[in-house]
Order: structure tokens, then C-alpha cells, then sequence
């Protein structure tokens, strides 16, 4: 079995989950454990008298079981699939699934490659009219809401930023009144952004939030974002005037969502899609984001899966880094298009070994320069550098390229001792985001090995 | 630089409180920004400077083209599968394992991968006992690395060795104790030279260094400070002074004592007389006696004799009584004062860290559980100074002495929860059988045996994993209690299981 244990951890929804899947991962726990191949599936003893069926299908993978839990994948899928993960494939006898496994791996294909029902022309014809009406009234409301934005930037450095802590949201003392009225300026001109129907708007004011006094340089970093908003609503202004991808760019940070299936409706590319990095973290709306970073081996292209899960359930797909997933890759319309979804991805065998990657600073710099001249609105952009020597002066970490030129890498942690140590003073492919100012490092190649930072 | 520091300055007081400088203006003029108001021209130059810094961004020159060719590549990286073992036990999923898992690696030649290092070598800097252990396993890329951060480079005291007089304080400890093992009438003439001028703090520290090495090479230098004003000083003199057998001041005590304990022989019936010091004269203070403590029962002159007997050898007995340690202890069990002498012939198998008392005064307490006078004996301590053979003889002993379960309290209970040495096989098959066959007894689900918790949590990393197919045998899953141990034993049986996956892809 390809799947290594770190890789099948990897999956769990939480650490408590990962922990308990690994003492089901043991003989004593399994009453009996078959597959074909493609799936394994097992009866796990419960605590009760109760057994429990558990199903992984192993080509994307996705895991099935009827114990009680709500978190996919369940401490059973992952024990199922450590346990199984610890033999030597030639010791499993491969069997047919029973009918009520086969029903559901069924079901799974039969899902992933299912087509849109085709409507008829007069149906097509309605829906496109409700749909530009709606388009219509929503663009109106949403101009309005932009000049209320632009309004309110130029009061907070009217009044001056050092007057609106957002930090606060309790109502605690009267001594505490100034704050707490602070903290009602943002919550009040981000709700009136979601009322707008700019929830991207909202969602990144809430985040703004937060910056008030929360480190030393906390006047410049609140200072960029508000002029930064501020560049956005000017451009909003003049949202006709520009290109069609960059309004659609700027229509999607506002908060137009592009539905699946319109993305689904543009051209994909069929590659090979390495998993090289991840990020899986809490937004400010208490749900669980995760951000999957692919570069595809032929397209040598780059893209970006972002995930929400509001419910903390689970991730129905595992990315799992390091991996690489044969599939099709449909990219959200954007003039530098990053964000995307894959359609019927299944799992290689083999692992990331290499990437394609720039060789010199100045190329990846004068690449970053280019998209951001076509599209000033992109945020972190994906780098990979090959054979950059990690260098540290005046504690700052830098990657050096073979002729001497440099750019700085961010400091989180231990990350930059990572990358020292498996550099060892030698030349390494690293993978990051790149800030306009500094690498934020992902993933380090060394000596053919994968490893996330 | 000087536009973006008042451009901050500006929006952070607001533009209602301060003016704009002339510079700033003409700043506006040459970039073209003709707002309508300062707080929109404020927000425009902030953005469009902030856009230009990123788009101007030039790479960074470095002059001098670090080296490629700077440690030699022979490190072999333990594989693929105890990497992820080692992640496992990162992850805190068996963070127990980790010494085990460094030792093996050790045993086998190979390093740990480089990506775990950093972690590891910074929970170094304040963990003596880690770093003593993962020397072995970073390999030379490990002290390249080192070498490269400053927080990390006290660890191979490479960078103070000869820096004594500039060193810092907890740099100046590193050096004395590479001095002892290395040069030790150097590393007492640097303590002489700067000693009246340290603090009594760091004397202390020094001190604590030099028990470590006990040696008669640093006895003059002691003796001296049996005459210190400080009284920590001079107790933590006798202390070292009592831990070298030829020293002086252990030659005085043991005089002092073979005075006042004698044989006598009535036919075959041996005893012992005790004869307690009256008066307290100024050298027995001198050498560590104290006068007002009072931490043995039966008062002042039963506490003199006790500082005395804790302070020398036990293993000096052996020779005066031409004795083995469990003989010599029947000998003083005979004393009216036997209580005292055992309790204080625990404190100097502690100080001493003698291996055979240690198992001699276990054994003595686990046979005597039930004795009411010996079960107040304080025994935890001698738990870190048994060797590994005696404690498996001794805990053997006493498991095969036991009927039913083990009893929550006992010396024996107390050893197999706390003891750090490793099981044998016997030893785990004897104490899992036990606890099996109490899980099958009727009165088992009257008692939750928390006890047996503990053990079984510290016997999953001290017993041999091999045993793990052995030991999965035998639960009795149909017993009334089982759901509220499953847990318990699934992680013990998991444990093992994962240390025997550990050793093998260890040692492959």
C-alpha cells in the first residue's frame, strides 16, 4: 500500500481523532478486514456489543462508516486505514465487496462523473434574465456599499487611527466606553458590508480588525490595509472600465461567488497535480480553512484549492502533501488564475520528488512583477526556487541563487532552522509564498524528499 | 523612508490634528494625486507606495558566496518508516518513547532527519538530560547547524572553553564541569582564583557541578570551606566531601560512629549497641552535624547519630561487619534504634547512589510491608539509585510473594509505578497475569484499582515490546469490568505495539 502513516494521519479532522484511529490500528480491534484492491473495508469492535463497518475507498481516497460520529473521516476510516497500511499488499487476499459496500463505491462514481441535467432553451433563456436582473440589483447595491467604505476610510484617518481599537467586542465598563465604541465602528461598517452584499468586504474589515495595537508595527500594517481598500474602492468606481477577467477578479474579492459548475463549465487541464503545500487554519468566522497549493508536473502551472468547513466535519476529499493526484484542474476565471477545483482526482503511487521550479531570483521577481502589474489585487503569490542556498545574516534567513542573489525569508518558528538543517549548507528546491517583501516557506525538496514546513 | 514615516505619523493621529509638511505636498504634486481632501491623498500615496514597494522589490547582493563543501556528507539518516515513528513520538502521540528511540538509534550508528533536529536542539538548551542522549544522533550536518545559531552553540561548549574570566555565569559552569573531566587542578585553580568574588548563588551552582565529580583532587579546596560563614556553603562541602570515601572528613564520621556501634555476641544471638552522642563537640559541627535539626524520632542526640550514619558509605559497613548488605540490615533491624539506623541508611545510599543498598533496602521493605514499624519508611528515592538486575530480582521476588492483587500502597505497588528501570520478561508476564486474573475475580468490580493504571502505563515503555504477540492473549473481554479498563489496556497493548514496530525499523 502506498500510504505512508504520516500521510494517513494527515487526513484526520483532529489530532484527537488521529490519536484514537491509532489504537484501532491493531489486530485485536478488527474482526475482519478485506478489499479488492481499489477499497478496503473492515468490521471494527465497538465498545458495546456493536460492530461497525467501515469503508475506504482508496482511489481518492474517501472513507465510509456507520458508527456514530459526525467527523469525516472517523477514528475507524483512519484506523481501518493504518491498520491496513502496516501489511505487505501481497498478504491480502483480494475479495468482491459485499452488495452494501459496492453500492456505495458505485454511488461514488457514479457522483463524480455525473453531468448537469440538460435544460431546455426557453428555461435556459428565463434564468439568464432572473439571473442578470439579480446581477443588476446586486451591482447597485454594492456600489453603494463601496462609497460607504470609501467614506469611512477617510474618517478613520480623518479622526486618526489610533482612536478605533477594533480589538474589543464586549460591552465591559464605562471606562472601557471609548474601545467598545471603536470596536461598534468596525463590526458597524462590516455588517453594513455583508447588508451590501460585499461579504469579502466584510469578512477582510473583520480581519482588520484586529491589527489595532497588535504588534510594533501595527500603525503601518493598518495603514496598508486601509489604503489598500481604499486603491480597491477606486477601482470598484471604474469596475466597467476594466478588463473582463479583472472585473470578474474583483468581483470574486468583493464576494461574488462563481458557482462549481461555471467553473466546471470552462476548459480544465488534464495533468498530474503534485500537492506541495497546505495550509489548514481558523478564519475569523470560526471556520476551519483549508488552503491546498498544486503545481501541475506538465501545465507547470500552479493552483490553488480553498476549502471551508463551517461546520467542523471534515474535508470530504484529503489532500495529502507530498502526494500527487492524477486529475482535471478548472480554475476560477481571473486574470491571474490561481483558485481552482479538481474534478475526479485519484491517487499516484509515487510521491513528489522534484518540481519545476525557477533557477534565479530575478526570474521568479520579474514573473511576481508581471502578474501584479496585470492584477494589483493578488495577495500571496506561489513561488518555487531550485537550487537556493539557505543563508543566514543578521538573523535573517536568505535564499541565494547561483549568482549571489538573495530574497528574505520569513521567520515563524523554527521553520527558518528547518530549512537550514535540511540544507545542511546545500542547495535546496523550496516552495513559498511570495509577500512582495518575503518568502512565507511551505515545502523543502532535499535529496529527492518532501517535507512540509 | 521619511515621506512613509509621516504619511503613518498622519494617519495615526488623523489629519484633524496635524498639518502636512511642505514635503509631503510636493510629494503629492511630483506622483500626481490630485484628491479632494488630505484623507484621500493620505490613503492614495500610502497605497501607491505600498504597491511600488512591492513591485520595485531588487534581490539581495550578497558578497561573499557561502561555502557548499562545509561538513562531510557520512551521516546515514535512520529510514523512511522510523522517521515516521519519531514524528509519532513528536506529535506527543508516544512522547515516552523518545530516549528509547534515541538510544537505538545511537546503538545503531545513524542520525536523526535533519528537519526534526532544530526542535530538538532548542528543547536542548534547557534540558541537560536531551541533549546527553541526542549528541549521539545529530551527526555532522547536527553540529554544522550548531554552528550556525548562537543559542545552540553553548551546547558543545566549542565557543567558551577557554574564556573563563569573560564567560557569564551559567557559561562559567559549562567550562568547570569540562574542566573536571578534563583537567581538574585547572579547573580548581580557576575556581580559586575568582571564588571570593562570586556570588553565593553561583558558589552553590559550583558547587552542584563538583558533586557530580567527586574526587580527591578537590578535596583541599573543600575542606577549606567546612570554615565558610555561609552555612549552605559549608553543608554543600560535607555533602561533596562525604561523597569521596578516602576524603578526610568521611574517615572522621566513621570513626566517630564505629565508636559508638558495637557487636556483641551472647552465644550465636548477635546484637548491636547504640550508644548516642551526649555532647556535640566543634569539629563533628565542622563536618556537617547540625545541632537544631531534629528529623529523626527520638530527639536531639538520636538526630546527631542519624546526620552521622546518612553522611558515610554504606558500603563501609560491609567492611566493618564483613557483611552483605541484607545481613548487615538484620544486624541493625536488631537495634533498639533500628528505625533510625535504616532511615538514615537510606539518606547515605541516596547520597552515595550505592546500587546494592539500594536493592538490599527495597527488598527489606517489600518483605516487611506488613510490619507496622516499616511502613513509614521512605523509599521513593531509592528508586533512581537500583540497577536494573536488582530491581528486576527484587520486584520478581515480591511479585511471586504476592497473593491476589497487589495492594495499593505497598513498597512493591510504589516500585513498579515509579521505578524507571527496565522489566523483564518475567517480571511483565507476572504482573500482567496478576492483573488478569483480578479482572476475572468476583471482587474485582468493587475496586477500580487506579494503581494498576499507573503501572500499566509505566510498564508500556519499560517492558520488552517483543512480548507484545504474548501479551495480547488472555484479556478477559467477557468480564463485568472490561469496559472500564479497555482503554487502559488497548493503550498499553498500542504502546507496545509501537515499540516494536519502533525497534525493528530501528534496527532494519
Amino acid at each position: 500500500m502506498p500510504w505512508t502513516t504520516e500521510q494517513i494521519l494527515a487526513f484526520a479532522p483532529d489530532t484527537d481523532t488521529a490519536k484514537k484511529a491509532q489504537n484501532l490500528a491493531l489486530p485485536q480491534k478488527w474482526i475482519s478486514v478485506e478489499t479488492n484492491g481499489d477499497a478496503i473495508w473492515g468490521r471494527c469492535r465497538g465498545s458495546g456489543s456493536k460492530h461497525y463497518q467501515t469503508i475506504v475507498d482508496l482511489k481518492e481516497p474517501a472513507f465510509k462508516c456507520n458508527c456514530p460520529s459526525r467527523k469525516i473521516p472517523c477514528k475507524h476510516s483512519i484506523g481501518l486505514f493504518l491498520y491496513a497500511s502496516s501489511f505487505q499488499e501481497d498478504l491480502y487476499e483480494k475479495t468482491k465487496p459485499p452488495k452494501s459496500i459496492n453500492d456505495w463505491l458505485t454511488q461514488r462514481i457514479a457522483k463524480t462523473s455525473k453531468t448537469e441535467k440538460q435544460k431546455t432553451p426557453q428555461e435556459i433563456q428565463k434564468a439568464e434574465a432572473r439571473k442578470e436582473k439579480a446581477a443588476q440589483d446586486r451591482m447597485l447595491l454594492m456600489k453603494q456599499g463601496m462609497r460607504d467604505l470609501e467614506n469611512w476610510l477617510t474618517d478613520i484617518i480623518r479622526t486618526g487611527m489610533a482612536a478605533v481599537d477594533g480589538s474589543s467586542n464586549e460591552m465591559v465598563s464605562t471606562a472601557l466606553y471609548t474601545k467598545n465604541r471603536s470596536a461598534e465602528l468596525w463590526r458597524n461598517i462590516s455588517m453594513r458590508m455583508v447588508d451590501s452584499k460585499l461579504p469579502g468586504m466584510g469578512r477582510r474589515i473583520r480581519e482588520m480588525s484586529l491589527i489595532h495595537g497588535s504588534g510594533k508595527n501595527w500603525p503601518d500594517k493598518l495603514l496598508n490595509e486601509l489604503s489598500d481598500l481604499y486603491l480597491f474602492t477606486k477601482s470598484f468606481e471604474k469596475l466597467e472600465q476594466l478588463p473582463d477577467l479583472l472585473q470578474k477578479e474583483i468581483l470574486r474579492i468583493v464576494g461574488v461567488v462563481t458557482k462549481k459548475e461555471d467553473v466546471l463549465k470552462q476548459q480544465g487541464i488534464e495533468d498530474q497535480w503534485q500537492v506541495i503545500g497546505q495550509f489548514i487554519g481558523t478564519n475569523i468566522d470560526n471556520a476551519t480553512v483549508r488552503r491546498t497549493w498544486f503545481l501541475g508536473e506538465k501545465s507547470k502551472r500552479f493552483a490553488l484549492i480553498l476549502e471551508y468547513d463551517y461546520n467542523h466535519l471534515g474535508f470530504p476529499i484529503q489532500w495529502s502533501t507530498g502526494r500527487i493526484f492524477q486529475g482535471e484542474m478548472f480554475f476560477y476565471p481571473s486574470i491571474s488564475p490561481l483558485r481552482a477545483i479538481m474534478r475526479t482526482p485519484s491517487i499516484l503511487e509515487r510521491e513528489v520528488e522534484q518540481w519545476n521550479g525557477y533557477h534565479t531570483i530575478s526570474d521568479a521577481i520579474k514573473s511576481y512583477s508581471k502578474v501584479t502589474g496585470d492584477n494589483p489585487w493578488i495577495m500571496d503569490y506561489p513561488f518555487t526556487l531550485n537550487n537556493v542556498i539557505p543563508h543566514i545574516d543578521n538573523n535573517i534567513l536568505i535564499l541565494l541563487d547561483h549568482k549571489g542573489e538573495g530574497i528574505p525569508v520569513l521567520n515563524k518558528e523554527l521553520s527558518i532552522w528547518k530549512i537550514m538543517a535540511l540544507s545542511g549548507g546545500k542547495p535546496i528546491d523550496i516552495f513559498g509564498e511570495w509577500t512582495g517583501k518575503e518568502l512565507n516557506p511551505i515545502a523543502i525538496i532535499a535529496n529527492k524528499r518532501y517535507i512540509a514546513l | 523612508m521619511k515621506i512613509n514615516k509621516e504619511i503613518v505619523r498622519i494617519a495615526l493621529v488623523g489629519t484633524q490634528r496635524s498639518n502636512l509638511s511642505l514635503e509631503l505636498i510636493q510629494s503629492f504634486k511630483d506622483l500626481g494625486i490630485q484628491q479632494k481632501n488630505k484623507e484621500e491623498s493620505i490613503l492614495t500615496i500610502a497605497a501607491i507606495s505600498a504597491k511600488m514597494q512591492k513591485l520595485a522589490f531588487s534581490p539581495i547582493k550578497i558578497n561573499h558566496k557561502p561555502s557548499s563543501k562545509i561538513w562531510q556528507e557520512t551521516d546515514l539518516v535512520c529510514n523512511k518508516e522510523s522517521i515516521k515513528h519519531l514524528y509519532m513520538i513528536m506529535d506527543g502521540a508516544f512522547e515516552n518513547a523518545l530516549p528509547e528511540y534515541l538510544n537505538i538509534l545511537a546503538s545503531q550508528k545513524k542520525c536523526l532527519p535533519p528537519e526534526i533536529l532544530p526542535n530538538l536542539l532548542e528543547r536542548s538548551v534547557t534540558n541537560p538530560d536531551l541533549w546527553g542522549q541526542l549528541k549521539n544522533n545529530i551527526g555532522q550536518r547536527g553540529l554544522w547547524l550548531i554552528q550556525q545559531n548562537p543559542n545552540w552553540k553553548q551546547l558543545t561548549k566549542l565557543k567558551i572553553l577557554n574564556e573563563w574570566d569573560e564567560a557569564l555565569n551559567d557559561e562559567r559552569l559549562i567550562i568547570l564541569e569540562h574542566l573536571l573531566e578534563n583537567d581538574p587542578e585547572i579547573a580548581i585553580e580557576k575556581l580559586e582564583d575568582s571564588w571570593s568574588s562570586e556570588s553565593v548563588n553561583q558558589k552553590i551552582k559550583f558547587l552542584k557541578i563538583l558533586e557530580k565529580n567527586p574526587d580527591t583532587s578537590i578535596e583541599p579546596f573543600l575542606e577549606e570551606l567546612l570554615d565558610d560563614r555561609r552555612k549552605e556553603i559549608r553543608r554543600a562541602a560535607v555533602q561533596i566531601l562525604s561523597k569521596i570515601p578516602s576524603s578526610s572528613l568521611s574517615k572522621r564520621t566513621f570513626e566517630r560512629l564505629k565508636k559508638r556501634i558495637q557487636i556483641h555476641k551472647k552465644g550465636k544471638k548477635i546484637t548491636l549497641e547504640i550508644s548516642l552522642p551526649d555532647k556535640l563537640e566543634n569539629d563533628m559541627i565542622r563536618d556537617g552535624i547540625d545541632p537544631r535539626i531534629q528529623w529523626f524520632k527520638g530527639g536531639v542526640k538520636a538526630s546527631r547519630m542519624g546526620q552521622m550514619i546518612a553522611l558515610v558509605s554504606p558500603e563501609l559497613w560491609l567492611q566493618e561487619f564483613e557483611k552483605e548488605a541484607e545481613d548487615v540490615l538484620v544486624l541493625f533491624e536488631t537495634s533498639e534504634w533500628s528505625e533510625l539506623i535504616i532511615q538514615a541508611i537510606i539518606e547515605a545510599t541516596i547520597l552515595h547512589q550505592n546500587k546494592d543498598w539500594a536493592r538490599a533496602l527495597l527488598s527489606f521493605s517489600i518483605r516487611q510491608k506488613d510490619n507496622p514499624t516499616w511502613q513509614s519508611l521512605n523509599i521513593n528515592r531509592l528508586f533512581d539509585h537500583i540497577s536494573n538486575d536488582g530491581f528486576n530480582t527484587v520486584a520478581v521476588n515480591g511479585m511471586k510473594a504476592t497473593k491476589g492483587l497487589l495492594e495499593e500502597n505497598s513498597p512493591l505497588t510504589l516500585l513498579l509505578k515509579n521505578c524507571k528501570c527496565l522489566w523483564n520478561d518475567e517480571l511483565t508476564i507476572l504482573v500482567i497475569r496478576n492483573l488478569q486474573n483480578w479482572l476475572i475475580g468476583e471482587n474485582s468490580r468493587y475496586w477500580n484499582g487506579w494503581h494498576y493504571r499507573t503501572i500499566l502505563k509505566n510498564a508500556s515503555y519499560l517492558c520488552n515490546p517483543h512480548l507484545h504477540q504474548q501479551l495480547i492473549l488472555n484479556w478477559p473481554e467477557e468480564s463485568r469490568i472490561w469496559s472500564s479498563w479497555e482503554k487502559e489496556i488497548d493503550e498499553f497493548l498500542s504502546t507496545l505495539h509501537f515499540r516494536k514496530k519502533m525497534i525493528i525499523a530501528l534496527e532494519e
